[in-house]
């Protein structure tokens, strides 16, 4: 398995990740030689099949074209655009908004002391075949740093579009936050006539002493690629990550987050939400490491799945030797609606500190029987009692989200969706 | 206070294994090692007919092309299988009609651990077929038994006895294929126990089966098949100790529990095995693989177990829920101490409409151990209103320890409900205050807290043997709960 040959399914990518000058690309491109390709024996994928992604190959991201944006957020925003991957200038805002930040392309970047430092050290090689052949030969991304005690004003509206199909794209993503910094990001992925395009991200996010970073994050991409993501997160003490992902449309998502709780009294909070049919395959994937005492976590996903869509969820609540005091919650919840909707979940704990609150729970169900003949009997037709039901189950989620501007409109697509299922 | 609960802890953590004996009744055995022809000598050796051994032959070629498993979360080191003998037994087997034609040593080991076959004939109605290292030297209330028509006898007599029902049932609900410690088992098994209840009947006492493993070196490989007819019950207990032993041995038993329509089994383990000392040394290896095929509507599958013992516990036992309406049980509680690994749960795998499952496992952790409870909630896509209820709850005994929970939960069908609860944590300080303060002791505290948190699982068991694992949970967390 370690060496390629004839039959190595991966020779459908590797073209195309040959050849970066990116820090680390060539070690990088020797860990996909050396890397398998997961398979449903392998625990951490093994609800998720990703054989299929590597059939047929693959285009470089396609640049330069033109491509149309949806109308901008109803309320302020920094807009930043990629189009395949590529950073997109002549799209997005005037990124000089405020001093003691930069926001921009990440590959202007390169040679600049924080990201020498700091990028690849969230996201590792060695076992993550995805993170490999992104670090092998990244597109683009963004970088976000913001200075001590700054905090950004604006939310920052990354939007990542994709206009074609069977192309190959890596987005990478490092974000850093110095002490007592303060931002917010809404990153959107749409697409427009995209299937089998393939956009394998990498996001490493570092959260300094005091700081606050929280990324909403939005995927509803009709029609559209493969949407396969690792968040590599790191806080440091008093720090606070939040991060909430609602998918809508897509083929194959998968959504990994990795959070290490690396100072007393981090804290981490995840949300998710999930309203999949069609043929939509989503896999939660959450991994939270409580490296240090006294620091907490909290999670929670909830998802509806119709049609023919799957939803999978694993969650994993790490706690160290010595991490004492450490609380973490986690919880997941599915409704299933339609016959051939399936729904994985493993719930994890390992711990090994004793004086700890952990607890996690999930359920799988149906919407509640009671509840429905009590607005039947009260005149409300079959179809709005069931939106007005499974609008109750998200609603526990999208009400953790603080900015109530983008509250807003997140709840209106959630029920434009809710309507479709 | 503080420094109480650490002084017990450390009292807990380092309580040696009581039941520690040899007991020295000469045995035989079978050579060093693993091939064909060990399987064709313990085969002969036994008697066994010509498919018997066929089947035997064919589990161990598929054993051979087998990997052994790596998943659990429990370490140790390679297994040499080569350096094992798998057979043994003991040397004089008589035909037994009354204890007293017992070897006395054999009556002596049963009195040292407190079940002595004079006291179980007492206590009320419990018939037990002995067990000791892999051959059943004796077994009483066979008479009362026969007038129902129940099978209750050693495997190897109802290969010769009931050929048909063995031939039918065996390997129906452990396949030989199903796991690597299965074949293995199922290539060298040496005895265990055989168990039938004809069409209602309800078995008028609780069937019980003394597990002992005693020769150095030997692994043990039991077989139980129990088979409950169309509206039959039967509640079969199962408890086990051994004595101390420096070189780690190897237990990969099977147990197969088949239930017709309307059919009820009970089955409660107690397992008390060496865990090896505090130092990590020595200890039972328990590799066991326990299934229960509700096969008929309306059928009942329940296990209840309680592990204080074995230096590696890896163990699932399972339900298949086939029959329209079945229902599935699992009630555990689980202690590790010192070097201690365990990595148990169970499978409820819903396949039949409106089948039900329930799942409460409770984990103590203490000392260097680590306890994991691995499950698997699975619901067919025809398993229509089916439902389960998942409740695992984890206790941690000092800052060294670990407690694990992989539940895995699987959904294909939308009308069921699935449900899974777990939680982490320690003996809450304000609960020893609590008690403190109403002048009980720390010691006795902590008992009174443990037993309360386990006696959900405990109240599962029957009467005997409830008494048992109180005693057992007693002397395993010596020190703390007297």
């Amino acid at each position: 398995m370690s060496t390629m040959t004839a039959t190595d399914p991966k020779a459908t990518v590797l073209p195309l990740l040959e050849g970066s000058t990116w820090p680390g690309a060539a070690e990088a491109f020797a860990q996909v030689h050396a890397l398998p390709v997961p398979t449903s024996k392998t625990e951490a994928w093994k609800y998720t099949r990703v054989g299929k992604l590597f059939g047929a190959n693959y285009a470089a991201p396609v640049a330069n074209v033109t491509a149309q944006l949806p109308a901008r957020l109803p309320f302020e925003a920094t807009r930043v655009v990629f189009v395949n991957g590529h950073f997109r200038a002549d799209l997005s805002d005037d990124l000089k908004v405020q001093k003691g930040m930069v926001v921009d392309s990440l590959t202007h970047h390169l040679s600049h002391g924080p990201v020498k430092e700091h990028y690849g050290t969230l996201a590792t090689t060695s076992e993550r075949l995805f993170t490999a052949m992104n670090t092998a030969a990244p597109t683009d991304g963004l970088i976000l740093l913001v200075t001590k005690g700054v905090k950004v004003e604006k939310p920052i509206h990354v939007l990542h579009v994709t206009t074609s199909a069977r192309q190959l794209i890596q987005p990478r993503d490092l974000l850093m936050l110095h002490e007592g910094a303060e931002a917010e990001l809404i990153i959107e992925h749409i697409a427009t006539d995209a299937p089998e395009a393939f956009v394998n991200t990498v996001r490493e996010c570092l959260v300094g002493e005091g700081a606050r970073l929280t990324i909403h994050k939005l995927q509803h991409e009709v029609n559209g690629p493969a949407n396969i993501s690792f968040e590599g997160v790191r806080v440091a003490t008093k720090g606070h990550f939040g991060i909430s992902t609602t998918t809508l449309d897509g083929a194959l998502i998968r959504n990994e987050v990795k959070v290490s709780l690396a100072g007393p009294e981090a804290h981490a909070e995840l949300n998710g939400v999930y309203l999949l049919n069609g043929t939509t395959h989503c896999d939660n994937h959450t991994y939270i490491g409580h490296d240090v005492p006294d620091c907490t976590s909290d999670e929670l996903y909830k998802g509806l799945v119709s049609g023919k869509g799957t939803s999978v969820f694993n969650g994993k609540v790490y706690v160290k030797q010595d991490a004492q005091r450490t609380r973490a919650y986690q919880s997941n919840a599915n409704i299933l609606l339609g016959d051939d909707a399936k729904v994985y979940t493993k719930p994890e704990l390992e711990i090994y500190a004793d004086d700890v609150k952990c607890s996690h729970g999930c359920t799988i169900g149906r919407l509640d029987e009671k509840g429905l003949f009590y607005l039947r009997s009260r005149g409300v037709s079959e179809a709005e009692a069931h939106k007005l039901m499974a609008h109750a189950f998200i609603t526990e989620v999208v009400e953790r989200v603080q900015n109530e501007e983008w509250k807003a409109v997140l709840t209106a697509i959630i029920d434009n969706k809710l309507a479709q299922l | 206070m503080a420094q109480d609960t650490d002084d017990i802890l450390r009292e807990v953590t380092e309580k040696e294994y009581a039941y520690g004996f040899v007991t020295d009744i000469e045995s035989e055995k079978a050579p060093k090692g693993l091939n064909e022809d060990i399987v064709r000598f313990i085969s002969a050796k036994k008697n066994e007919p010509e498919w018997m051994l066929e089947w035997r032959l064919e589990a161990f070629r598929l054993w051979q092309k087998m990997e052994e498993p790596e998943w659990a979360h429990i370490h140790y080191p390679k297994i040499d299988y080569q350096n094992a003998y798998y057979y043994s037994a003991p040397k004089k087997k008589p035909q037994l009609n009354s204890l007293d034609e017992a070897d006395p040593e054999l009556v002596k080991t049963f009195e040292k651990l407190g079940i002595s076959l004079e006291e179980q004939k007492r206590l009320a109605g419990v018939a037990v077929d002995v067990v000791f290292d892999s051959v059943s030297v004796k077994t009483t209330f066979k008479e009362t038994l026969k007038e129902k028509g129940i099978i209750f006898c050693a495997f190897s007599e109802a290969v010769h006895e009931h050929p048909e029902l063995v031939k039918k049932y065996i390997g129906s609900v452990v396949p030989r294929t199903d796991n690597y410690f299965a074949a293995l088992n199922s290539a060298v098994f040496s005895d265990g126990s055989f168990c039938y209840i004809p069409p209602g009947v309800r078995c008028p006492m609780e069937l019980s089966t003394y597990f002992r493993i005693n020769e150095a070196m030997t692994g043990q490989f039991e077989r139980t098949l129990l088979i409950a007819d169309e509206g039959a019950y039967v509640s079969y207990l199962e408890g086990c100790t051994a004595p101390i032993r420096d070189e780690h041995q190897l237990h990969a038993a099977v147990v197969e529990l088949v239930a017709l329509k309307d059919a009820e089994i009970k089955y409660s383990t107690v397992q008390n095995w060496y865990p090896g000392d505090k130092e990590g040394k020595g200890g039972i290896y328990n590799f066991v693989t326990k299934r229960g095929l509700c096969l008929g509507e309306r059928s009942k599958i329940s296990w209840t177990q309680v592990e204080t013992g074995s230096a590696i516990t890896w163990k699932y036992p399972s339900c298949v829920l086939k029959g329209d309406n079945s229902i599935g049980e699992f009630y555990s509680v689980a202690v590790t101490n010192n070097h201690q690994q365990a990595d148990t749960g169970t499978k409820m795998v819903h396949i039949g409409k409106g089948t039900k499952s329930t799942i409460v496992s409770k984990g103590i952790s203490a000392g260097l151990s680590n306890n994991s409870y691995r499950g698997l909630v699975k619901i067919g896509k025809g398993a229509k209103g089916a439902r389960n209820f998942s409740q695992c709850d984890s206790l941690l005994l000092g800052d060294r320890c670990g407690a694990h929970t992989f539940p895995y939960i699987e959904s294909e069908n939308p009308s069921a409900m699935v449900e899974h609860e777990a939680t982490t944590s320690k003996i809450g300080e304000d609960q020893i205050f609590y008690l403190n303060q109403r002048g009980i002791e720390t010691e006795k505290a902590v008992s009174l807290i443990v037993n309360g948190y386990c006696k959900e699982v405990l109240n599962q068991l029957p009467m005997e043997f409830a008494v048992e694992a109180q005693k057992l949970l007693a002397v395993s967390l010596e020190g703390s709960v007297g």
